[in-house]
């Protein structure tokens, strides 16, 4: 009730009109004269808004609900630390100058100023959701909207990501993942235009992590281009998808929120299984080898996949550019075991028993074990078995002969 | 300790069968042999502790047992000590077995006949009268100083250090090796270690503890490789061949205090229940190792 709003409206006149009498004596008459146009009493039309939009009681006593007078809450601190700091509420709030505001004010959508942004948006995820798209402020705010300035310290990122995890809670990354604090959600995913995570041509897509992922580590990208992955990559763009499996992409091999840091202590065993995914036979039989026992029960010291192979630049062996082609594979082996020679390596890091044609020796020595061991225990097992047998004979015909206290082990000497 | 009317002093832990009948004791083991096989019986339990889930890596206990053990290179370490200890008592009983031929009285006694380690064509037919016994076709086998499972279990540590011990050389020094051998040694040398390491800790810790503790007639326990002493009914009958040999040397007036066959003292109360207590913690680790062997073939 405009009624109601005049004896909390006057003592406030009265302070501004007191405030501002050095600078505006002539306007303050008119002010008196025409209280009604708002803007009228400048200078700063905010400050004259937040005289109802700032007093959240004020407002509660002229809406239905305290949500409704929240909504209306706006204050100048929070605007002019903002993005739009500079900007009078007039410029987005039109028609809303004369105070009982009038019932078609309109307020400008961010699109208005923001076209790019706006079209961004609306080819995005986020504006797919028809029945309930996530609007500009969802991720913004409203008057708090942060400046893109803003988001380049730890702090914004955080402050970015936390708005992303009030819908994406699961998303959140581990604490141990080297892009928990530094990297923001829409680095990869996208900001305006977020992308799906299945979107064919996504940022995330196979063929394009390479450009997402090289945007920071571009000479990483660089050197996946050129190696065996990449290759298949390129080729697997160029044709369509056989049979064979994909080849490997950034998040193949490195998987995306649960990226891990390749210092962290669990990451060997992740890159173990990584490559076994596609290598399955070579992994097999590396974990026959002391490499891999040692790796698996989480040495440090052991060599893995990347040891030998690298991880980015991985050649075949007939590659002469290849870690592990003859004319370099001394100086691979070298960064363990400095004083390996030609004939430390022709070990076969990669052989198991059963390969007859690749490691005979291997086979055969496998072969001659087995046969030993399989011999052995199956003589003493039966010599037990049978000693059993006949202490338990024994045993069940001396109790079947009454007043028998014999000694079993003697009972069966004549 | 001993009921009236009960001829037969009764044995201070029952649980050892070496003290079966009660006495009198003589010295089967001197001090030598019991620490030489204390040593064999640490670096052993060391060295499977340590090496079994490497070689099982892909067992679930695998992790958490080398996590307990300290990691992988605490592991690596207590194994190369188990090996050092191994070469140790190795070339100690070379040396203690080169001394014993040197200065035997009777130099063919220690190498042929009833007291002899040896084994020879009698163990053969010791062999094929036991079978013939499982089948009810005849009597036990009267064996001398030492039955040929006992042969079996001596001249397979021989043999087994040998082949771990030099194949676990190569993987020690690989790259001091590899200035004479061919790189594919190693693999061979990984695969022989493995399958030897899988053949012994088996075979002791099962077709050993059967044959030594756990058949009807020593069961639970036979701490003779423990207190070093037997009673004369044991040796009657697990050794009856050289019982007459015993008896002879118990009439002669002095013998070297501790020298086998020597009457020895009872063992007492504390010593026997060490004993017990060694052997039955011997006993449930290695069985435990065979259970954890056999649970790594489910996976």
């Amino acid at each position: 009730m405009s009624g109601n709003a005049w004896p909390g409206m006057l003592p406030l006149l009265w302070k501004l009109a007191i405030t501002l009498l050095p600078v505006l004596v002539g306007a303050s008459s008119a002010a008196a004269r025409e209280p009604t146009d708002i803007e009228s009493a400048r200078p700063g039309p905010a400050l004259d808004c937040q005289q109802c939009h700032g007093e959240l009681e004020l407002l509660r006593q002229h809406t239905r609900s305290l949500a409704e007078a929240r909504q209306l809450l706006a204050f100048e601190d929070t605007l002019a630390a903002s993005a739009h700091a500079g900007l009078t509420c007039g410029e987005c709030h039109r028609g809303y100058r004369v105070y009982p505001h009038p019932r078609r004010g309109a307020t400008l959508a961010c699109g208005d100023c923001h076209r790019s942004a706006d079209s961004a948006w609306t080819a995005g995820v986020h504006a797919a959701r028809k029945d309930q798209p996530v609007l500009c402020r969802s991720c913004h705010g409203v008057h708090d909207v942060r400046a893109l300035a803003g988001h380049a310290d730890t702090a914004g990122v955080a402050a970015m990501n936390a708005r992303c995890l009030g819908c994406h809670e699961l998303a959140a990354l581990p604490p141990s993942s080297p892009h928990a604090r530094a990297v923001a959600c829409a680095a990869c995913h996208g900001s305006h235009d977020v992308d799906p995570i299945d979107a064919a041509a996504g940022r995330l897509a196979p063929m394009l992590q390479a450009g997402t992922c090289g945007a920071c580590h571009d000479s990483i990208a660089g050197l996946w281009r050129g190696d065996a992955h990449g290759r298949a990559a390129a080729r697997r763009t160029a044709n369509p998808p056989g049979q064979a499996p994909a080849p490997p992409t950034c998040t193949t091999c490195h998987g995306g929120h649960d990226l891990q840091s390749a210092a962290g202590a669990g990451s060997r065993l992740v890159e173990l299984d990584r490559c076994a995914g596609c290598h399955e036979s070579y992994a097999d039989r590396f974990a026959d080898s002391y490499h891999g026992q040692a790796a698996t029960l989480g040495s440090a010291a052991a060599a893995t996949c990347a040891d030998c192979h690298g991880g980015h630049g991985v050649l075949p062996a007939a590659d002469p550019h290849s870690t592990v082609a003859p004319g370099r594979l001394i100086d691979t082996c070298r960064a363990c075991h400095p004083a390996a020679d030609a004939a430390f390596v022709e070990f076969q890091p990669h052989v198991g028993p059963h390969d007859r044609a690749r490691a005979p020796f291997v086979y055969w020595a496998y072969r001659l074990m087995t046969l030993l061991l399989v011999a052995t225990m199956s003589l003493f097992g039966v010599h037990a078995v049978l000693w059993m047998a006949r202490r338990g004979l024994d045993r069940f015909r001396a109790g079947r002969a009454p007043g028998s206290d014999a000694d079993p082990a003697q009972g069966s000497q004549p | 300790m001993n009921p009236p009317g009960n001829a037969v002093q009764r044995s201070p832990v029952p649980l050892d069968a070496a003290q079966r009948g009660g006495g009198p004791f003589i010295w089967r083991f001197n001090l030598y042999h019991r620490a030489t096989h204390a040593l064999v019986m640490l670096s052993f339990f060391l060295l499977a502790a340590t090496g079994l889930p490497l070689r099982f890596s892909c067992a679930p206990w695998a992790q958490p047992w080398m996590r307990l053990l300290g990691g992988v290179e605490m592991a690596g370490l207590l194994h190369r000590i188990g090996a050092v200890i191994t070469f140790g008592y190795f070339g100690a009983h070379l040396g203690y077995a080169l001394r014993a031929l040197l200065r035997a009285p009777d130099r063919k006694r220690l190498l042929w006949g009833p007291d002899s380690i040896v084994p020879q064509p009698q163990d053969f037919v010791d062999f094929y009268r036991q079978l013939r016994w499982f089948f009810g076709l005849g009597p036990r086998p009267r064996f001398g100083r030492f039955s040929y499972m006992e042969k079996f279990d001596y001249f397979a540590v021989f043999w087994g250090v040998a082949i771990i011990g030099s194949s676990g050389l190569l993987l020690w020094f690989p790259q001091f090796f590899a200035r004479w051998l061919p790189g594919w040694i190693f693999n061979v040398a990984t695969v022989v270690h493995g399958e030897e390491a899988i053949l012994a800790a088996s075979f002791i810790f099962t077709i050993h503890f059967f044959n030594v503790h756990l058949r009807p007639e020593k069961f639970p326990l036979d701490a003779v490789m423990f207190t070093g002493r037997a009673t004369l009914r044991y040796m009657e009958e697990e050794h009856p061949l050289i019982v007459q040999g015993i008896q002879q040397r118990l009439a002669e007036a002095v013998v070297k205090r501790s020298s086998p066959d020597a009457p020895a003292p009872m063992p007492s109360h504390r010593q026997s229940l060490w004993a017990a207590l060694l052997g039955f913690l011997a006993l449930g680790v290695g069985i435990t190792l065979v259970g954890m062997m056999l649970w790594s073939l489910l996976c």
